[in-house]
């Protein structure tokens, strides 16, 4: 007994298609579910924004509720985030949330200073740490990255 | 009995499969060097090293209400200019910007809060010695403190750049005459 098959599958054009198809679906999905584990990349400068960080050279000082900032070095300072520590206990700060604190809106560019009364916000703490905020480019635009742990300032209160 | 399977035993073309596996190569390898590339350290913004100037004279007359500064440049490289800051208070840091009050001997650079002695080039050739002149009627109390920081004009990416020389900063106190 003879059984006649119907031998022609689908033909070389259409797996070529389909294949070519496939790989760019999953190549897709694959970098759409790595990027989502992968942290996004800021830059400033054409610079990691973790790498500025090292360039910031800034000057800080807290006498009688009045904090004093001045951006000695060549990289803007966006803002700067206030850590206010109290035996063992600490708040965080934006600067620029403090209520009568007259921040310059674009940030402290180079040669910049910055004076204003904290008191009411510092309170009875024993010590302050500034942490500089940079803000750099990322691929959703612009976004501000905080220069935490070696590159905060501590002042004594 | 006689089972004939004709396959079609051709499956990707050899040329296709070649071009597949290079064009995902290549847009990767572009991928990761995009991401890549932004962790190479580039050139620092920062002045040249052995840049300095020194203060020779500072005249601080409080019934005038002038200050005069002469400045000279004791390092290997002309500068530009300076930021120039000063403080009515010994504590703290001197805040308080000056450069909008200039009234000869340079004038203001930009917006950007600093003194040019000339154009946009670096005037003060090392050696050479320059005298600005600055109003402080506005301020109230006496200015006690005084900070300079130089500044120079360098070409970084082919862009020319204001960098300020924290390195060369001088801090010293003055009083009325």
């Amino acid at each position: 007994m003879i059984k006649k098959f119907k031998k022609r599958g689908l033909s070389p054009v259409i797996t070529t298609v389909l294949l070519i198809a496939l790989v760019v679906v999953s190549t897709a999905i694959v970098f759409l579910w790595f990027r989502g584990m992968v942290e996004e990349g800021v830059t400033k400068f054409g610079k990691n924004i973790k790498l500025v960080c090292d360039d910031i050279e800034f000057e800080a000082n807290y006498n009688a509720g009045e904090l004093s900032i001045v951006n000695d070095g060549n990289i803007p300072i966006f803002k700067v985030n206030l850590r206010i520590e109290n035996n063992g206990n600490f708040e965080t700060a934006d600067i620029t949330k403090i209520s009568g604190i007259n921040w310059p809106s674009t940030g402290l560019a180079q040669g910049g200073a910055f004076s204003g009364d904290i008191s009411s916000e510092v309170g009875s703490a024993n010590k302050i740490t500034i942490y500089p905020i940079l803000i750099g480019t990322s691929s959703n635009g612009q976004k501000t990255y905080i220069c935490g742990g070696q590159y905060g300032k501590v002042l004594a209160v | 009995m006689l089972l004939q399977i004709n396959r079609n035993k051709k499956g990707i073309s050899l040329v296709i499969s070649y071009i597949l596996l290079i064009a995902i190569s290549i847009v990767m390898s572009i991928i990761v060097y995009q991401w890549l590339k932004t962790y190479v350290p580039s050139e620092t913004l920062e002045c040249d090293e052995g840049t300095s100037i020194f203060v020779r004279d500072i005249i601080y007359d409080c019934t005038s209400d002038t200050l005069d500064i002469s400045v000279q440049n004791n390092g290997k490289f002309s500068v530009n200019g300076y930021y120039i800051r000063v403080s009515d208070s010994e504590e703290g840091l001197a805040t308080i910007d000056i450069s909008s009050k200039i009234t000869d001997g340079g004038e203001e650079y930009g917006s950007t809060q600093s003194i040019m002695f000339g154009g946009d080039e670096n005037e003060l050739v090392p050696q050479e010695h320059t005298t600005s002149f600055f109003d402080v009627s506005d301020y109230e109390d006496s200015l006690v403190k005084i900070e300079i920081i130089p500044t120079r004009v360098q070409t970084i990416d082919n862009k020319k750049r204001l960098v300020s020389c924290s390195e060369a900063k001088i801090e010293e106190s003055i009083s009325c005459e």
